[in-house]
């Protein structure tokens, strides 16, 4: 091969003896430690120039560098009473509505995780919701849409056009208690019904006693005294008392059967939570106290780095 | 852009090819062996002065070193060898043309000898610029306009809209897109994915989410659908109120490393037993635990992977010591015994847990909330962190080397070429108490320049103000990266 003809004299035992032989010498090892400091800085200074050189020379440089964009509009803006775009800090951001992945309902951003919680059937509202969704599939033999009561405050759905004037209605009824909670009344109302739409005459009357059966076991089922229609949240719901609801059902079933019995028995047994009063608990900002709290995380010493455990 | 050499160059290529080259680089540049490091030190010596320099160069035509003081010209002129490589970077003198030339085919060697040489060495591959190929390059052409990030405009940053008490993810989300590793991968557009469009995909809405942040647009952005997928992925997360950002911070990357997988071949999936998902190669590091028998002193290694590091802030008074109290070896006791192997029966022992690897990206959760039985309390004790994190002392590779009383810097026992600086890049803050509170995050744009995310607020901050607040996780970058070479 060609490359035996280039090499030196020297052997590499050769040269680390010499090395040694003359670093023996302080003189010798300080001009040594000279010549390496400076080969590294040349070293260094070609390679940007090199870089540098051909940049310009490929026209890489100006290919990467384009044209700058204006920078004007995108300035931070550097005053105490503003953020970085020029938005006061005194103000609040304007509320905007969002379409719910989950229902496709338009949901005010602010109310958003709430509203998913609950739509999602997440978290402690989700029996409400879940007998929601269990009273709305189970139309067959009679459709219960139009005798369903709207009057919890589900004003986290910005209301259709259809409904800005029942609703506005409504809301006088109910001592304007939710008049700062409804956001952009007229937006479009994507052709989607809400269970109240259509006032049928349909009540108890018209039901079977099977029916109501099915019915009462799922929802609270007391009767709104403003739109005279039937109350949809749990069997737990704090809006409705326990003798509001076994008067109801003592009412709508046969009083002497076995099953209002058993009925009565089972919201007496379910009972309301705890915490919830009847006047607080559906309003979310009575929730607020509970937000924030770090959950409590199982206590193990020998897993005292447990988070990427239960992946793979 | 013009990188075809000259016509001197691809004459020369088109009688003699790319070999003289090719040897010249592998031998006398960049050294892909030991042999050819042998080579080179013996051999590069000026063949007219017998100096090591300046700048030394080889002709390509023939077998002859020669310095740039003018012996290397003069070989140059009386044999008509037109053509001579610099020694150090590799690049080609024309003679003719009087000037460095550059030509993709040689920088393309060139590149592949500089891998070859790192992993000859054991070290990781040097910087190298971006070389747009030819499309890129077209692409480059015929869209001029560029947009800089830069400390005085505010691309790159957000506010985020408060979805009804989400500043739990909204920290978390501000924290991720800007750790500056990721923000390369997604504006470098290297997602692909098979579920495009489906809306089902996590890394595709965090894909499109850095498009938003770096768009130039100024009105808080609302994440609804990302919550939602959060959601819809991580059941566990019981609805809104109780959410922790540690906690929504360790199930977003979850989620994050299982869509990832959406956009790959079964094939590539594993290497060599480890996941290599953008997720992964960020954030997840190596934990080794050492159990100690106390009986016989043999020892049980284990090594498990993290992606963050909770550690106790009642006592230690800053991050380091923290981190020292975490690394520290740990007598069992009696009550918890544990079976050694060796002896075949229960004994007491000691356990130690160090770094096995680190990850690019260091997280650290101080717990300050504690949960007992007893009593439910946020410790607001003061934690100082850095602002530049050396890790080296919490390495499994370096409490070994303490141990065996051989820690000092002159015979590192392994990883000479290891570099473990980290720099502060996020900071996410609990204000208030266990019950109601608010998070907020300090996030690192550029280097030195610091904002303060408090939902829809993005304001100035300095690194002073970080340093000073309390601090409920921190998130480190590594400060030089390493690059692996992928050259077998």
């Amino acid at each position: 091969m060609k490359m035996n003809t280039i090499v030196s004299e020297l052997s590499m035992n050769d040269l680390n003896n010499k090395f040694f032989e003359i670093m023996q010498n302080e003189d010798n090892a300080v001009e040594a430690a000279n010549f390496i400091y400076e080969s590294v800085i040349e070293d260094v200074t070609l390679g940007f120039l090199f870089e540098f050189h051909h940049g310009l020379k490929t026209g890489l440089t100006d290919l990467i560098e384009g044209e700058k964009e204006e920078e004007d509009l995108y300035k931070i803006v550097n005053t105490t009473e503003c953020d970085v775009f020029g938005f006061s800090i005194m103000k609040k951001t304007p509320d905007s509505n969002c379409s719910c992945p989950n229902c496709e309902r338009p949901v005010s951003a602010t109310r958003f995780a709430p509203h998913l919680e609950k739509c999602m059937g997440m978290g402690r509202n989700s029996s409400r919701i879940a007998s929601r969704r269990i009273a709305s599939n189970s139309r067959e033999p009679t459709s219960y849409a139009g005798l369903l009561s709207d009057d919890e405050d589900d004003a986290d759905w910005a209301g259709g056009s259809l409904h800005t004037e029942r609703r506005k209605r409504r809301i006088k009824n109910n001592n304007n208690r939710k008049s700062n909670k409804l956001h952009n009344g007229n937006r479009n109302n994507n052709g989607h019904q809400n269970s109240d739409s259509n006032d049928g005459g349909a009540t108890y009357e018209s039901m079977s006693a099977n029916e109501k059966k099915n019915l009462l076991l799922q929802i609270c089922g007391v009767v709104s005294e403003h739109t005279k229609k039937l109350c949809t949240r749990s069997i737990r719901c704090p809006q409705h008392t326990e003798e509001q609801r076994r008067a109801l059902r003592n009412s709508v079933l046969e009083p002497s059967t076995p099953e209002s019995q058993t009925m009565g028995l089972t919201a007496e047994e379910a009972g309301s939570p705890p915490d919830s009063s009847p006047s607080s608990s559906c309003s979310s900002s009575s929730r607020k106290r509970d937000r924030h709290r770090a959950p409590p995380k199982i206590k193990n010493k020998r897993e005292r780095n447990m988070s990427p455990n239960g992946r793979d | 852009m013009n990188d075809n050499g000259c016509i001197h160059l691809n004459n020369f290529k088109a009688a003699k090819g790319t070999n003289p080259y090719k040897i010249v680089h592998a031998f006398f540049v960049t050294c892909t062996s030991f042999e050819a490091r042998r080579y080179k030190a013996t051999s590069c010596l000026c063949f007219t002065c017998g100096k090591p320099g300046p700048r030394m160069h080889s002709c390509l035509h023939c077998i002859f070193f020669a310095c740039y003081d003018g012996h290397i010209q003069d070989h140059s002129k009386s044999k008509k060898h037109f053509l001579y490589v610099d020694l150090s970077y590799g690049n080609v003198f024309c003679a003719q043309c009087q000037d460095y030339i550059y030509d993709r085919e040689l920088t393309e060697i060139a590149m592949s000898h500089r891998m070859k040489e790192a992993k000859s060495l054991g070290i990781s591959v040097p910087f190298m610029p971006w070389l747009p190929n030819n499309n890129e390059a077209m692409a480059l052409r015929r869209l001029r306009k560029r947009r800089l990030i830069s400390p005085h405009t505010t691309i790159g940053l957000r506010g985020l809209q408060n979805l009804g008490s989400t500043c739990f993810m909204n920290c978390i989300v501000q924290t991720l897109i800007h750790t500056p590793l990721l923000r390369d991968y997604f504006l470098g557009e290297k997602h692909k994915c098979k579920a495009q469009g489906s809306g089902k995909c996590l890394v595709c809405e965090v894909s499109k989410l850095f498009q938003e942040f770096y768009s130039g647009a100024k009105t808080p952005l609302t994440l609804h659908r990302l919550l939602h997928l959060i959601w819809t992925h991580a059941r566990h997360l019981a609805g809104y109120e109780q959410q922790d950002a540690h906690e929504f911070f360790i199930a977003t990357l979850d989620v994050l490393h299982r869509h990832c997988m959406n956009g790959v071949e079964d094939t590539e999936k594993k290497e060599n037993g480890r996941c290599n998902c953008i997720i992964d190669q960020i954030f997840t590091g190596g934990l080794q635990s050492d159990v100690v028998c106390t009986s016989c002193s043999g020892v049980s290694t284990t090594i498990d992977p993290f992606w963050d590091i909770s550690l106790d802030v009642a006592g230690p008074g800053s991050l380091q010591a923290c981190l020292e109290r975490f690394t520290r070896a740990e007598h069992l006791g009696s009550g918890a015994k544990i079976k050694c192997s060796k002896c075949r029966a229960y004994r007491e022992s000691t356990k130690q847990l160090t770094l096995e690897t680190l990850p690019i990206v260091a997280s650290f959760h101080l717990k300050r909330f504690e949960h007992s039985s007893q009593i439910d309390r946020k410790i607001s004790a003061f934690v100082s962190f850095p602002a530049e994190l050396d890790m080296t002392p919490f390495m499994s590779s370096h409490r070994r080397a303490v141990d065996m009383g051989a820690a000092d810097n002159n015979n590192a026992p392994e990883g000479i070429f290891e570099d473990n600086r980290y720099s502060l890049f996020a900071v996410v803050n609990h204000l208030g108490s266990l019950d109601a509170g608010h998070y907020t995050a300090y996030v690192r744009q550029m280097k030195g320049s610091w904002f303060k995310c408090d939902d829809h607020m993005i304001t100035r901050a300095s690194l002073r103000e970080v340093l000073d607040s309390e601090g409920y996780l921190l998130f480190y970058h590594k400060t030089v990266l390493e690059y692996e070479c992928d050259v077998s």
